[in-house]
């Protein structure tokens, strides 16, 4: 009896701890997949404690790839090819449409309407169609959405004497202003800084009412004048203008982040992008810099969206709980809120109209002014095409090397490629249909 | 008995052989055998991975073969690729190998030199040439500018960017270059004693006897530099995406992106077959005609 004591009393013990371990422990554990990594994924890391502050029972396990937002697709892809998908996961409105399309995400219609989330409390156009749904049913709710503006190195313009951009300036303006700060410093006949850096040219084409593709029709309208013009306007403004950078004479700047040298009067980028990322890295102490509206085109003046989603994995054994974790996020102003301090991709309206994201502290007054203003004007690429970023990739974006090179007009190379992005669009089409 | 007794020893010779050899069956069998035998049957279905792949027969082999333009583009671009890198390796590679066969102070260090590129990470590879074929800001460019030659943009440029690839190329040259050097110094000094007795020059002794005897090296490095050049990928991954145009967009470039792009896996392992055939053909027909060339001492003693 002597020897069975100590030992009843160890299994005891042990059969207390196993008890209480597993009481602490929480009922259910989700994955979540999102590319945030850095600086973006420890703000994300903040999201999440909050969560799991508040929600014991649910655990949350982030999964981000390694590296780079490249590797996420690939990884995403073979988890569910392999049949272990995440629970909850973050997808790009580029290939979004493609898992709607093939319904592996749990259509979220009826939680929406039971749960009473209201489509006017997020930022304008981060709900419509091609965002988040597909042939009529809403599958994911807005997630680290954002829209474009012209981001500005002020001290670029205060040398210049140029006024900071405002609301209605003009594509003419963008030219004479650029022109005006690309600058040979040293007189050696080679430019040291430049007006504007290379452009990502599709809110161009849309500031000149173009499209890729007919929406009506679902034909390609990469022929048309609206289209055609604007490539080429971009093309002259390296070959003719000579403000914006051949790729090689880029790179010799930076091979990435051009505009983090200040060596750039203007150039496109995200609204939080700029604020979020240029706060972290402290800019400021580099240079003065600031968010413009975009240039107005014959269309007057617009911006460009790029919306992405969160999504519910039909393979999830927690479809409640994945659901309320989504809502959470995308929804609740505990979220919301941290993604205002670090100015990281907040969807709600009305987290953005609050004085901390507008003026944010630290950096400018009415900063973020031109993103909320532009907000209500937005015009999306045409994802929910199918078969358009297919034809984007594959045929319209080799053929762009021959304009930006001089070898081709616009004109001329957009015309050679249509029919085979037309050919793209109809197989898709004909897909969709089977 | 004795009979019995040969067998017994062939046994456990057989067991020794299947034991010894067993760790790469196994692997084999686990890791490559099971992806060859599904990727041939997923170039029979549509699937992009997200939903079960749809039976389709030779629906990806005929689309590619008969409809894609890029399909054929690509396989041009890797074609002239590979007739221009195998070239440049298999000439300059027998070129270094033969100046590393010299009897010289310090060669073991230059052979070490020579080789150390080959094992460098294609990746960083890659980054160190983009700099160097900059047009703006690389030091080809500026070599170029010492005879006052203006250097092209050679990655943007639709004429030059594959040639600047083959030329990048030769930053592998070190492998074969071991090869041949082991080749080198296999020739019995003899033959080259007799050579000179006879009066032969050097080139004569380059063209009759240097030749011929590492042949059988020469063969083996013309069917790795076919293989590999047939398989290039990263240079145009990192470099150039396939661009200019067209200009660079290598087969198994165009295999990837139609894999992980546009998640189209069926027509992908079709793509990975044809490959597949391409190189064994290829590889066939060199061994085929290899006979009229290769000098096998053994052979001619037999």
């Amino acid at each position: 009896m002597g020897k069975l004591y100590p030992l009843s009393l160890v299994l005891a013990l042990g059969f207390a701890v196993a008890i209480g371990g597993a009481l602490a422990a929480p009922k259910v554990e989700l994955t979540y997949m999102s590319w945030f990594t850095g600086v973006q994924g420890e703000i994300e890391e903040q999201v999440l404690n909050a969560w799991r502050a508040k929600n014991p029972d649910i655990a949350i396990k982030k999964i981000s790839p390694p590296g780079v937002y490249a590797t996420y697709q690939d990884k995403l892809f073979t988890m569910i090819a392999g049949g272990t998908p995440p629970d909850v996961v973050t997808l790009d409105t580029w290939w979004s449409q493609r898992f709607y399309k093939r319904k592996v995400c749990i259509e979220i219609s009826s939680l929406v309407e039971r749960d009473k989330v209201d489509p006017g409390m997020f930022r304008d156009g981060f709900w419509e169609e091609g965002i988040s749904s597909y042939d009529g049913k809403l599958y994911g709710l807005p997630w680290g959405t954002g829209i474009v503006v012209m981001g500005i190195n002020k001290n670029k313009f205060d040398k210049a004497g140029i006024p900071y951009p405002k609301m209605g300036w003009t594509i003419n303006d963008f030219v004479q202003y650029a022109k005006k700060m690309t600058i040979d410093i040293d007189g050696d006949g080679k430019t040291d800084e430049w007006g504007t850096a290379r452009q990502w040219f599709a809110p161009w084409i849309y500031f000149n009412g173009g499209d890729y593709v007919d929406r009506k029709t679902g034909k390609s309208a990469i022929t048309k004048p609206e289209f055609t013009q604007m490539l080429q306007f971009i093309a002259d403004l390296t070959l003719k203008e000579r403000v914006q950078p051949t790729p090689s004479e880029q790179m010799g700047i930076a091979r990435t982040g051009v505009e983090t040298t200040g060596k750039m009067g203007m150039w496109i980028s995200w609204d939080c992008y700029l604020s979020g990322t240029f706060q972290q890295m402290d800019m400021r102490k580099k240079f003065e810099w600031g968010m413009a509206y975009l240039p107005a085109g014959s269309v007057g003046p617009i911006t460009f969206q790029k919306g992405n989603t969160m999504v519910i994995m039909k393979a999830t054994k927690y479809p409640e709980e994945s659901w309320q974790f989504m809502k959470w996020y995308s929804t609740s102003d505990e979220a919301q809120d941290i993604l205002v301090k670090t100015l990281t991709y907040p969807v709600s309206k009305k987290a953005i109209q609050k004085e901390e994201f507008l003026s944010p502290p630290g950096l400018y007054k009415n900063l973020m002014e031109p993103s909320v203003k532009l907000a209500p004007i937005i015009k999306r690429l045409p994802y929910d095409v199918p078969g358009w970023t297919e034809a984007y990739n594959k045929i319209l974006i080799p053929a762009l090397d021959a304009i930006w090179s001089g070898d081709k007009t616009a004109q001329q190379a957009m015309n050679e490629i249509a029919a085979k992005f037309d050919q793209i669009l109809d197989e898709e089409a004909k897909a969709v249909k089977r | 008995m004795a009979k019995l007794r040969i067998s017994k020893t062939a046994l456990r010779e057989n067991l020794e052989f299947y034991l010894f050899i067993s760790p790469w069956i196994i692997g084999f069998i686990a890791f490559s055998a099971g992806p060859i035998i599904t990727s041939f049957s997923l170039s029979l279905t549509e699937w992009d991975l997200l939903s079960p792949p749809q039976f389709v027969g030779a629906a990806n082999y005929a689309n590619l073969i008969f409809k894609d333009d890029l399909f054929w583009q690509s396989l041009k671009v890797t074609v002239i690729y590979s007739a221009g890198s195998i070239t440049l390796h298999l000439s300059v590679g027998l070129v270094i190998a033969l100046l590393m066969n010299q009897n010289v102070r310090g060669i073991l260090a230059y052979r070490t030199i020579y080789y150390l590129p080959s094992v460098v990470s294609g990746v960083a590879v890659s980054l160190l040439f983009i700099w160097i074929f900059n047009k703006e800001y690389g030091i080809l460019n500026y070599f170029l500018s010492w005879f006052g030659i203006k250097g092209p943009d050679w990655l943007a440029s639709r004429k030059f960017a594959l040639p600047s690839l083959i030329i990048m190329s030769l930053w592998g040259a070190g492998g074969p270059m071991l090869i041949y050097l082991a080749g080198l110094q296999g020739i019995p000094t003899q033959l080259y004693e007799a050579a000179i007795v006879d009066g032969a020059g050097v080139w004569q002794k380059f063209c009759h006897i240097t030749i011929p005897m590492i042949s059988p090296v020469i063969l083996f490095n013309l069917i790795m530099g076919f293989i590999h050049a047939f398989q290039v990928f990263t240079e145009a991954f990192v470099m150039t995406s396939g661009g200019p145009g067209y200009a660079t967009y290598f087969y198994v470039l165009y295999l990837y992106m139609n894999a992980f792009k546009w998640f189209k896996m069926g027509m992908a392992s079709a793509q990975a077959w044809i490959l597949f055939a391409l190189i064994l053909l290829g590889t066939l027909i060199i061994f085929k005609t290899s006979s009229r060339w290769v000098y096998y001492e053994a052979e001619r003693r037999r």
